[in-house]
């Protein structure tokens, strides 16, 4: 993941999932520090290692779903 | 004999604040179950002190709260205090759980090849959410419970005595509860699943699991 480009349609998927968070809640990411929703939205824009950690979050949430195995192991 | 548990507990930024607050109730824990505690609070939690309460009183259990990355986990103000390839030799014989980003990826094996019995924690980025507005009181932080109770009910249940292969479904278990509850809630916090989904996934255990403390 860290030395590839995002694909736009999946930075923008990503940027409007990011969109839903609560304004009033902060995420720590351990080492990288905590972030508000619109920092988050930043680093995506700017395809930097968090910004592709988030991508790396929801892609591996959406296969989950997929597969169906979210609630059902 | 007396079995001895061994926690860091570093509070010099949010994240080491919550994790040390939210630990807080398993040392109380062991202590009501006749368990030697060794804290290692805020300055504490330095190598040196780390290294030598390790060296002297050899604990049973070690649990890590702090940053980290693949080879290692730091300790009060980002100090590495335990690092693959240096001085993971230490936790020989000893259970082990990092919570902590990453550290199962290559310092969890690596310390599994030098004797620990077991090392649990995530191999990748730990993530949790909280509410800055209780930062002040975290354990009231109904957000933060989502991400952080089930690292207490591993230890807690490690601390009673179940195995750790019982203790991870527990930990487990409550995870993919609060995932279940939030996919039906219409609490804002819905579209936190994702992330502890991210957790769920990362929480791993090397070693032997069908050991307890």
């Amino acid at each position: 993941m860290s030395k590839e480009t995002i694909s736009e349609d999946i930075k923008q998927l990503v940027i409007l999932r990011l969109e839903t968070l609560s304004s009033d809640k902060k995420i720590s990411i351990g080492s990288y520090g905590d972030f508000k929703k619109e920092e988050l939205i930043a680093h995506v824009e700017k395809e930097d290692e968090i910004g592709k950690k988030m991508v790396e979050v929801e892609l591996e949430f959406l296969r989950a779903l997929k597969k169906g195995i979210i609630t059902h192991g | 004999m007396v079995k001895t548990y061994l926690i860091t507990r570093p509070e010099h930024d949010d994240t080491t604040h919550y994790l040390s607050k939210w630990c807080e109730e398993t040392i109380t824990l062991a202590r009501n179950k006749g368990l030697k505690v060794l804290d290692l609070h805020r300055e504490k939690a330095v190598r040196k002190e780390f290294e030598e309460r390790i060296d002297k009183l050899s604990p049973n259990l070690i649990v890590l709260n702090g940053h980290g990355d693949a080879d290692k986990v730091t300790g009060n103000d980002k100090e590495p205090i335990l690092v693959a390839g240096d001085n993971e030799g230490l936790l020989r014989d000893k259970i082990v759980y990092a919570i902590s980003c990453s550290s199962a990826k290559l310092l969890g094996p690596k310390s599994i090849e030098k004797g620990t019995l077991n090392y649990s924690g995530y191999d990748d980025d730990f993530i949790f959410f909280y509410d800055p507005n209780n930062i002040t009181k975290p354990l009231s932080d109904e957000t933060a419970k989502l991400f952080l109770e089930h690292s207490n009910l591993f230890i807690e249940s490690m601390i009673k005595g179940n195995t750790i292969r019982e203790s991870k479904q527990r930990a487990e278990n409550k995870l993919r509860e609060n995932i279940v509850n939030l996919s039906s809630s219409s609490s804002t916090d819905s579209n936190l699943i994702r992330f502890l989904w991210w957790d769920l996934v990362h929480f791993v255990s090397h070693g032997n699991q069908d050991i307890a403390i």
